[in-house]
């Protein structure tokens, strides 16, 4: 055993120390900055989004209440931002006090809106987003694993659910079912499993036959254990990248269902709906704010949550090399 | 009492083309403590005859024969009684140690999910063990190395991992798949060197599949010779080298470098091994084979035919005088 003794020898100098996937990943999505700054806007979006009550008090609007003094008297068009402060923001609290204007012609505060709205996407991009990787996992890892008849049905099944023209059965079912949360939900899911599902399918077919689950089956891992123990953490890397851009493409899709008219109930704040709202009227052509704001938030959130997946990808990607 | 005992084993694999024999009839037996060596070119059906002994093939291919361990046969069994005696009684060491590790799961856990895949021991317990399991094999500081990752060690000491896998559960029947052809030659030898050790130590039937010669008399007890999924020769190891019988054995000994024939070309058998999908009709090395005689394209080669020296025997249809004096002829040429 002599050459052990020389291993641990050497085992108290200076060794290089070998890092492992996850850390070279952080390492490089540490110098990811645009990664970085959409993550940063994301758990800004989320403040924002927890911050509702908040704003209801600060501004004393509730959120989907009408306020008459939200409404120009003359113009009938909602009032602009700092609309009735007359002592800028130290009058924020008083009723005729809008922060960022009215969102529509009844009068609802612009921001309460917003942050309500933020609520809503980021419920329903992350519930969607999860009901989405569940299904794709779960249809995904089957195929590719047990193969022949059950991996031909289940890929021609996303075949079929990728052939469906998405908003035209959206409208069609949200008439024919009624509009509601769970609704939008179900739809979106149902419309974006097949995606993730079909590279999972793809990473299991490939990871199924390498050596080491022979392996693992060599030291008499049962199947489900191959699956849970040894395959399913390889996904990690694609389920993370792929939630991301679900989230972003969940988000988008409420917003044009609900400016359709066929989203969620009038109840639920949306900034789909807050968009559309600005339409009747040519209102936006007065008042582009009604627009700019709900559109901008809408479009730098997608944005952030499809930079953060791109950014992710790079990081977990095998190939990105090494960062010392 | 052989411990593994292999019986007209037969392994076909279905593809588009038509079936495939990639085991054909081969029968072999290995006693507790001992080595079998099965030497082989590429593609001579070892691995699938390996695999067919772990029941690890695909669904496409099917297996026939008799494979007992112990009393008991495996042919038959069903998937959960399989997946008992796999990783407990019998355990197999891959050739690429670089990819026959799971690369996001640290070592330690994948010992420990080896031990406890049988034993019903605690975690405490089955580390314990894994870490013994890894000083046994000669890997430095295995505490520390219970947390690396296989893509922290070099190839020699991810083999070594492997290896003190497979022999966790102490098996009766190590199965050992070119464990030495990924790795370099140094390594090579350290590996050599470890199962030279560990052979006396844990006292199980071993079957050393390898394409080299030279493993095979560092570690066999008993040699057998495969060509195109058949046996064609077998015999002690200390018989193989001093009494070579079999032509394609010939061309193999020829094959491996001496140390006086640095300067010259190394010999090497013309031609590759036949499809399996449609063997030639007579001896399969007759295509290969310099001695070849009518005999030998037209029929089959005879069965395994005892020599009259010990156990050895060979399946050819040379006589068995010119088999000797060609034998001797070449492994006097190896002592000159």
């Amino acid at each position: 055993m002599s050459t052990v003794e020389q291993f641990e020898d050497m085992k108290t100098e200076a060794m290089v120390v070998a890092r492992t996937p996850r850390q070279l990943a952080f390492a490089r999505l540490r110098r990811d900055y645009v990664a970085l700054a959409s993550l940063a806007f994301i758990v800004l979006l989320v403040l924002f989004a927890l911050a509702g009550p908040l704003f209801e008090s600060w501004t004393g609007h509730p959120v989907n209440k009408s306020n008459s003094t939200g409404v120009d008297d003359y113009t009938l068009l909602p009032v602009g931002p700092l609309h009735g402060c007359v002592n800028g923001l130290a009058s924020v609290g008083e009723r005729a006090c809008f922060v960022l204007g009215a969102s529509n012609n009844l009068g609802y505060d612009m921001l309460v809106q917003l942050s309500f709205g933020a609520r809503t996407s980021l419920i329903i991009g992350i519930v969607a987003t999860i009901l989405t990787m569940v299904v794709a996992l779960l249809l995904g890892v089957i195929a590719g694993y047990v193969g022949g008849w059950t991996d031909t049905v289940i890929a021609r099944l996303m075949d079929i659910v990728a052939a469906f023209p998405f908003l035209l059965f959206a409208i069609a079912a949200s008439v024919a079912f009624g509009a509601s949360l769970w609704f939008v939900i179900l739809i979106i899911a149902f419309f974006s499993w097949f995606y993730p599902g079909r590279i999972f399918r793809g990473e299991v077919l490939s990871l199924r036959n390498r050596e080491f689950v022979t392996a693992a089956r060599m030291l008499g891992a049962s199947n489900s254990r191959i699956v849970f123990r040894h395959l399913m953490p390889q996904l990690i890397g694609p389920l993370t990248v792929y939630a991301s851009l679900s989230v972003a493409g969940a988000i988008a899709a409420e917003a044009a269902l609900s400016y359709l008219g066929f989203g969620l109930p009038l109840e639920i704040p949306s900034w789909g709906r807050m968009i559309s709202d600005a339409v009747p009227g040519g209102l936006y052509i007065n008042a582009p704010f009604l627009m700019v704001f709900p559109g901008t938030l809408l479009v730098v959130t997608v944005l952030a949550f499809n930079l953060l997946g791109d950014g992710l990808r790079d990081a977990l990607d095998p190939r990105g090399g090494t960062i010392l | 009492m052989a411990l593994l005992t292999v019986e007209n084993l037969r392994t076909t694999f279905r593809t588009d083309d038509g079936p495939v024999g990639a085991v054909d009839g081969v029968s072999l037996s290995v006693d507790a403590g001992k080595v079998l060596g099965i030497v082989g070119e590429s593609g001579c059906g070892k691995s699938a005859m390996s695999l067919s002994i772990m029941g690890l093939l695909p669904k496409t291919a099917t297996v026939e024969g008799s494979i007992r361990l112990g009393e008991r046969e495996l042919i038959g069994l069903s998937g959960s009684e399989l997946r008992r005696l796999r990783g407990d009684d019998m355990a197999m060491i891959f050739q690429d140690p670089m990819t026959s590790l799971n690369p996001v799961m640290r070592i330690g856990e994948q010992l420990i999910e080896a031990v406890r895949l049988h034993q019903k021991v605690s975690k405490v317990e089955a580390r314990q063990r894994a870490v013994a399991g890894l000083a046994a094999v000669g890997i430095p500081s295995p505490e520390d190395r219970m947390r690396s990752y296989p893509l922290e060690l070099s190839g020699g000491m991810r083999q070594r991992v492997m290896i003190a896998m497979a022999l966790l559960n102490r098996p009766r029947l190590l199965i050992a798949d070119e464990p030495t052809t990924a790795l370099d030659v140094t390594t090579q030898a350290q590996i050599l060197e470890l199962m030279r050790d560990l052979r006396s130590e844990v006292d199980a039937a071993i079957v050393l599949i390898t394409h080299d010669l030279g493993v095979v008399a560092e570690l066999c007890d008993e040699v057998a010779v495969m060509y195109a999924g058949r046996i064609v020769e077998r015999a002690t190891v200390d018989e193989l080298f001093a009494h070579p019988q079999h032509p394609y054995t010939w061309g193999l000994l020829a094959s491996l470098p001496g140390r006086n024939l640095a300067s010259e070309r190394l010999h090497q058998i013309p031609g590759t091994p036949p499809s399996l999908l449609r063997p030639p009709a007579g001896c399969r090395f007759a295509p290969r084979c310099p001695f070849a005689m009518d005999v030998c394209r037209a029929d089959p080669a005879p069965a395994l035919t005892s020599t009259g020296r010990g156990s050895a025997a060979v399946a050819c249809h040379l006589t068995q005088d010119v088999r000797d004096r060609e034998g001797a002829r070449l492994s006097g040429e190896e002592q000159a």
